[in-house]
């Protein structure tokens, strides 16, 4: 089978972005603290990844949904909401390449999750670095980031298991999707 | 020349089954193979197979010749058409081919006269019934004028001036040099131009000694082929115009339709029913016409799926409306999949049950009757069409309601368990049930208790005068 991304990968990776972007700009939670932003992200990036078993699926559905939001102005970043969609799923690809293999699917998911809250925390930090504020609350603020944002991160991890195995009954994953066995 | 050969192709689907071992296939140019085995047995997915194999992960060999331009029609139209309307819908193809548009037109227009499609390129593919949407696809191939033609169980599809006009087109092909790769459960239909018969058994191909003439001799005189050879000949004999209903079979009187028409808001009408028609308890009736002559509109009148009609349609002392019978009506509707939403097999059957509160045992016990036990714990999504047909079937007759419609239910079923379903629906109307099932060729003469023909838009009401055996 071709190990490239076909048509039905695309579709795929698209449809998870639209569905993160929209979501998120019609839920808009006002929910008093930082990290739940991830628990959308995991769920769809790790679906995403699930559904086509592809690594490299999440940067593109990250660059996509990232994109899209720039477009649809969901945010206030400006080119930062790029940066915020992409830098947490290149962190999970990247991780991927060593863990890709390794580990149940569950353990997989949450690890993954946990890589990627990571890197949304680190851009979190980037960002007020670059404000000026003093280096000792960047870290502190970058270790809560962590904190709260992959607890959320892997609730949303929990979850794709579910949905695969759904997908998979009704006959909706690639032939090469990801299957819990 | 060969257009496509299989070597040694092994295939695992799922986890631990082999679909196929060992299997071996070569197809050159100008001939017609048949493919036959069981439902369920990987006939549709060898079709996909040979179209894509780079979507399957596959051992052995697959070699395509560069010549080679697949057109394939598979069992479900509503899978394969993608355009809204039928002119859009055949020049598909040909916009991905880059032809002119100017070009366009008449290749158009050749194809949907081939497959005797006579509507104006703007008709929406939703006006078409089944089988019209099948000949449909079929154009949609034959214009971009393929050398190999992948057809995937015609006959459950198309009533039989469409399986004439499908056997001419084919011939046509096979003379020109164009091959075809047919998968059926009944070959008899098709073999003048059958060249080599298989049989698809335990995951390979076996040369098929079997003559068409023997899938008639079903031991039991109740199967599709014997009833359709039965009816043949005596559709005009044994029917006669049923004038005088039973006063004690009024009482039990189910559902009526009187001076019913059934139209599509501005268009002609569809159907009319002049006389009064019945169906009472224990009945079975054969709903019948070719394609596109309204039997699956009727069926949605009568369960109150559209009111698109004038007249009284009268269903247990109700007028229809969608979720007014509750258990006392089950629907089986044309499309399988579109009724089947479970996880499981045996999920989908408890569903229903869960909701109406009857006992789950049911869902065990018509498992056991229609030998699907080995399926339940399978998803009914990645069943093949005639599995699909099964489990959704006894999805409605699980409910033991009083009324079952079923449209079509008999499609892409195998002599294996096409006995089965005829002994469950007689068990059925022997307890009582009364059953309404459509076909657009007469079946099943020696079960029925009447039948409704449609003819010219107009349904009258036969009785079957049943042949002693």
């Amino acid at each position: 089978m071709s190990s490239r991304f076909n048509l039905h990968h695309s579709l795929f990776i698209g449809f998870c972005a639209t569905l993160l972007v929209v979501i998120k700009s019609m839920l808009r939670m006002k929910l008093g603290f930082s990290g739940h932003s991830m628990f959308l992200m995991s769920l769809f990036y790790l679906v995403c990844y699930g559904a086509t078993n592809k690594v490299g699926s999440i940067s593109l559905c990250g660059l996509l949904s990232g994109m899209l939001a720039m477009i649809l102005g969901v945010g206030k970043g400006g080119l930062f909401i790029l940066l915020k969609f992409t830098l947490p799923a290149m962190a999970m690809d990247i991780g991927l390449l060593f863990i890709g293999a390794l580990f149940s699917l569950k353990v997989r998911l949450i690890l993954v999750a946990l890589i990627g809250s990571v890197a949304w925390a680190l851009k979190s930090g980037v960002q007020d670095f670059l404000v000026g504020m003093d280096m000792n609350i960047v870290l502190l603020q970058f270790g809560i980031n962590c904190l709260s944002g992959g607890a959320f991160a892997v609730l949303g991890a929990l979850l794709v298991p579910l949905i695969l195995k759904r997908l998979d009954a009704h006959d909706l994953l690639m032939k090469n999707g990801m299957r819990d066995k | 020349m060969t257009l496509l050969a299989l070597h040694q192709v092994e295939l695992q689907l799922g986890s631990s089954t082999d679909l196929y071992q060992n299997l071996n296939l070569q197809i050159n140019a100008g001939e017609c193979h048949c493919i036959s085995g069981a439902t369920g047995c990987g006939k549709t997915t060898l079709l996909q197979l040979m179209a894509m194999p780079n979507q399957f992960n596959y051992q052995g060999e697959i070699t395509h010749s560069p010549e080679l331009i697949i057109g394939m029609i598979m069992q479900d139209p509503h899978v394969q058409l993608v355009r809204e309307t039928i002119g859009a819908e055949v020049a598909f193809g040909l916009e991905n081919l880059s032809v002119p548009a100017l070009d366009m037109l008449p290749l158009v227009e050749q194809a949907l006269a081939k497959v005797g499609l006579a509507f104006p390129l703007n008709t929406p593919v939703t006006h078409l019934s089944l089988g019209q949407k099948y000949r449909l696809m079929l154009a949609a191939q034959l214009v971009f004028e393929p050398n190999l033609m992948l057809i995937d169980e015609p006959w459950a599809q198309l009533d039989n001036q469409g399986i004439t006009e499908l056997c001419k087109v084919l011939t046509d092909l096979l003379e020109t040099g164009v091959s075809v790769v047919i998968v059926e459960h009944n070959t008899a239909p098709f073999t003048d131009m059958i060249d080599f018969q298989w049989q698809l058994t335990s995951g390979a191909l076996f040369c098929s000694t079997r003559s068409p003439q023997a899938s008639h001799d079903f031991a039991d005189k109740i199967s599709r082929h014997s009833a359709s050879l039965c009816l043949d000949d005596k559709m005009s004999v044994n029917m006669m115009q049923q004038k005088n209903v039973d006063a004690a079979a009024q009482s039990n009187c189910l559902l009526t339709l009187s001076d019913v028409t059934i139209r599509y808001a501005n268009q002609i009408a569809t159907l009319h029913i002049s006389e009064t028609v019945s169906l009472h308890a224990g009945d079975i009736v054969g709903l019948f016409g070719e394609n596109g002559c309204g039997k699956t509109s009727l069926f949605n009148q009568i369960v109150g799926v559209s009111d698109e009609y004038k007249g009284q349609i009268s269903l247990l002392g109700k007028t229809p409306k969608l979720g007014l019978f509750g258990a006392n009506l089950g629907f089986l509707m044309q499309r399988p999949s579109r009724q089947l939403f479970e996880m499981t097999v045996q999920q989908e059957l408890e569903f229903s049950l869960k909701r109406f509160g009857l006992p789950l045992a049911n869902a065990t016990e018509i498992l056991t009757q229609l030998n699907l036990l080995p399926l339940a714990s399978h998803s009914p999504h990645k069943l093949s069409y005639g599995q699909q047909h099964l489990v959704a079937l006894a999805s409605v007759l699980c409910i033991k309601p009083k009324i079952l419609l079923l449209d079509d239910p008999f499609a892409g079923l195998d002599n294996h368990y096409f006995p089965l379903v005829i002994n469950a629906l007689k068990h059925f109307a022997e307890n009582g049930g009364a059953i309404i099932f459509s076909s657009h060729r007469p079946i099943l003469s020696s079960l029925l208790s009447k039948c409704w023909l449609i003819e010219q838009q107009q349904l009258t009401e036969h009785c079957v005068l049943k042949r002693v055996s």
